[in-house]
């Protein structure tokens, strides 16, 4: 303990002594002129500083390790800068001017969490960028990535579908942290808001190397705002309104930089009303709201950075759509008033998500240690409003570590990952669909990445184990292997960058697959279970082709997943408890295939303009040709922004307009129908005013149109229930910031 | 200052609105099935009936305080 003790002190206070001083210049590289505002981030510190009207920056800090800057600055391409510790002498940054900025088109560009460890295609947002419409929530922000769509349950409940795959085949990370709240369940949400969120990155398709079991369709990893810089002070506040469902917004975010010490901390407090549809009516119980606190605290000393972030959220999800009567109409759902008045069925969901996210840095290698614990509380109220049908608390324990190095000129990552997780149903809940039960993982892999004349490459292999335990009356004792790999390759040139990759997946058979016996009134089925379920096993092979222009750039990226095994629930006709009986089952294999391509088109001559279009194509099918299942539609989109610049006191910054055409699904699974296809436009004017402080206004309109639609994904289709209607919203952000150091 | 005041103002509102389960009609259905209206119960009396249920005349009734 006392050896412990000792080490946390050295830790906290061994490198107070001995600082370096990071400063230099951001330039134009073609005319040499200083480039005011450029941002210069150092990734190992999550922090950054901001170029004066001179291009120049400073920053002190006792940390004594190689230092990772990231430069970047409106109409210019973002530098990496490696920095050596005690390099005294100032750093001199060319930046070259750059129009153009899919991160796709440089193999380096992006720098994610996610992306230093993968040559395969990242996709990396800023959150700022996907609310230029503002979003309802961060699953309807994702699903603007191409080949990302949302399943909906009414408007609160919402999760995202990658690639045609979705729940428990979908990972989601929190700066490292496994997000674990029950993803198997079709009405159950993401669970995590965008509160303090920064960035996210996508991978699509299977990614078992890095992140192990369950990551068979994909990856969603989202990673928080940043601190703010040294000796600085950010308060940001939000309000807004949506017309649709009366929906109220209130956020508060506040960060602090210190010279060693930094935190940040946001709360936040949405409450939506039932929601319209076109025509006027208002669909019954689609009501909700919620509320997050998050708070984050990084140190550093000259060989350590640690954080510690923690996130709470409390929601209450009206579950629409919802009858148990025999003859159903579709009168049933719908209400020709809106109401905030707290109904049956509904959902109440805690979750808590802690996290310790250590890096330990060393003379030529990199230990990063993370150590996280969450607990999600999820109740289902059926009959009554205090005592729950269904109450489940899932706790989960993770370590993840790896250890990069340098070894004849190969970049090498170690890695392993362990899990430990209990589910228990609390014993005054009427109802139980999964037994208690305990999981544990354990994984370790090891992979390498260089360059062979000019070929990017890297390969990796990863075994598995996970052990599954339920305990009570149904227990079993099962465990499932694993092997995977992944392999790539890269090239780039000046205006092209072509990519190839191979990687496989695995996902064990979910308790819930395994042992389901009861009714899931949130999905209105009875499941029922297979004991003899195996692991589902996915090989993907993508390839990517980057081509980049003077006006315009172009991303086509084809993929092909093969899923073995693939399991699935099929209605079988019969009723249990006046409810359908779904089954879990297992097809031989799933083929996916499809590509998503975007182009940017940017004119120099009308230097304001950015015009962005994709188009997400998607075509899953049963060995038999049989169309998959809960397919997403294959959508076109074209979004168009024009920025003003103004000296008036209240000017408009910005106009976007956005078009989403979802084409028809025309091949629906056995059980499901068609949908036809729709058009949503979306449109926003961003407002400034000039002043001391930084205010903001964002008015828009999603749904312009107002039309009727019910998206292929939506959990109301059976009822043919519309989503929401015509949304008018406001919103207002005032920033404020101080330097502490300033009188 | 200023930030302060809106820091603590924010939060009273966000725990302000921290209530506990409302008040609801609530009824049981009697012996010819038909609705006995038992009228509005809020939080702890709420739960304590849908915990209990209503007793008449020695036969204990499930109460049920809502309607869909």
């Amino acid at each position: 303990m006392k050896a412990y003790s000792i080490l946390l002190l050295f830790l906290f206070f061994g490198g107070i002594v001995n600082g370096q001083t990071i400063e230099g210049r951001v330039v134009d590289a073609q005319t040499q002129l200083p480039i005011a505002f450029a941002k210069v981030f150092v990734l190992e510190l999550e922090r950054g500083v901001v170029t004066d009207s001179a291009g120049h920056f400073s920053f002190s800090d006792d940390f004594n390790s190689t230092l990772s800057l990231r430069v970047s600055a409106l109409s210019y391409s973002q530098q990496l800068v490696s920095v050596q510790p005690q390099e005294n002498k100032p750093l001199n940054i060319a930046l070259q001017p750059e129009h153009l900025s899919f991160d796709e088109v440089s193999i380096q560009s992006t720098l994610g969490e996610v992306a230093q460890y993968n040559i395969v295609e990242v996709e990396r947002r800023e959150i700022a960028a996907l609310n230029e419409i503002a979003s309802t929530d961060l699953v309807d922000a994702l699903a603007k990535i191409p080949g990302v769509n949302q399943s909906k349950l009414g408007a609160g409940i919402s999760k995202p579908v990658v690639r045609g795959l979705m729940g428990s085949r979908v990972l989601t990370y929190l700066n490292g942290l496994r997000i674990e709240n029950q993803q198997w369940g079709g009405d159950h949400g993401l669970g995590i808001d965008q509160l303090g969120i920064g960035a996210v990155e996508v991978i699509k398709g299977p990614a078992s190397l890095l992140y192990g079991a369950d990551a068979l369709g994909g990856v969603i990893y989202l990673i928080d705002e940043n601190y703010a810089a040294h000796n600085t002070v950010e308060v940001m506040t939000n309000t807004a309104f949506e017309s649709n469902n009366l929906m109220t917004k209130n956020q508060l975010g506040l960060k602090y930089g210190g010279e060693k010490l930094r935190f940040n901390f946001y709360a936040n407090y949405n409450n939506a009303a039932d929601y319209q549809i076109p025509g006027g009516d208002y669909i019954k119980n689609s009501r909700f709201y919620n509320r997050n606190i998050k708070f984050s605290t990084g140190y550093n000393t000259k060989k350590w950075v640690g954080n510690l972030r923690y996130n709470y959220s409390n929601a209450r999800y009206g579950i629409p759509g919802h009858t148990h009567d025999s003859l159903v109409t579709y009168q049933d759902f719908i209400s020709q008033e809106t109401s905030r008045v707290m109904a049956l069925p509904a959902q109440v969901i805690n979750n808590h998500y802690l996290l310790f996210d250590n890096a330990f840095y060393f003379k030529k290698s990199t230990l990063k240690v993370k150590l996280g614990q969450s607990l999600n509380h999820l109740q289902e109220y059926e009959e009554k409003f205090t005592i729950p049908a269904l109450s489940m608390q899932l706790k989960t324990s993770s370590l993840n570590a790896n250890y990069s190095f340098k070894w004849r000129k190969m970049n090498w990552v170690w890695g392993t990952q362990a899990l430990y997780q209990t589910n228990s149903n609390n014993p005054a809940a009427s109802e139980r669909i999964l037994p208690n039960a305990t999981q544990q993982d354990f994984g370790l892999f090891a992979l390498v990445k260089g360059k062979v004349k000019g070929i990017d490459y890297q390969i990796g292999a990863r075994g598995d184990i996970r052990n599954l335990r339920t305990h009570g009356d149904s227990s079993i004792n099962k465990s499932f292997e694993s092997f995977n790999y992944s392999a790539g390759i890269a090239k780039q040139w000046q205006k092209l960058v072509l990519r190839l990759n191979v990687s496989t997946g695995f996902r064990a058979p979910h308790s819930s697959e395994l042992l389901a016996n009861g009714v899931h009134h949130g999905s209105l089925s009875y499941e029922l279970g297979d004991l003899n379920l195996v692991s589902e096993k996915a090989q993907q092979i993508d390839a990517s082709v980057a081509v980049k222009g003077k006006h315009i750039e172009l991303n086509l990226v084809p993929f092909y997943n093969r899923i073995k095994d693939f399991i699935y629930s099929q209605p079988t006709g019969e009723m249990v408890d006046n409810f359908p009986l779904y089954r879990y089952q297992q097809a031989q294999r799933v083929d996916m295939y499809g590509t998503d391509v975007q182009v940017h088109f940017h004119p120099h001559a009308v230097h304001d303009l950015h015009i962005i279009s994709s188009f997400s194509y998607l075509r899953a099918s049963f060995s038999n040709q049989e169309a998959l299942p809960l397919q997403p539609q294959n959508k076109l989109n074209l979004m168009a922004s024009y920025s003003f610049f103004s000296k008036r006191k209240l000017s408009l910054s910005k106009f976007v307009v956005n078009f989403d055409q979802f084409l028809a699904q025309n091949r629906p699974g056995v059980t499901e129908l068609a949908t036809p296809a729709f058009l949503l436009v979306d449109m926003a004017l961003h407002f400034k005013v000039k002043t001391k402080q930084d205010l903001q206004f964002q008015c828009g309109v999603r749904n312009l149109l107002n039309e009727s639609y019910v998206p292929h994904l939506s959990k109301l289709k059976n009822y043919n229930i519309p989503s929401q209607g015509r949304n008018v919203y406001l919103s207002i952000t005032l920033n404020l910031k101080y330097n502490t150091h300033e009188k | 200052m200023k930030s302060k005041l809106v820091a603590l103002a924010f939060g009273a509102f966000v725990f302000a609105s921290c209530s506990k389960t409302g008040c609801h009609e609530c009824h049981y259905e009697d012996a010819q099935d038909q609705e006995v209206e038992l009228g509005e119960y809020c939080d702890d009396d709420l739960e304590k009936l849908e915990k209990d249920g209503y007793t008449v005349d020695g036969t204990t009734h499930e109460v049920h305080c809502h309607g869909h």
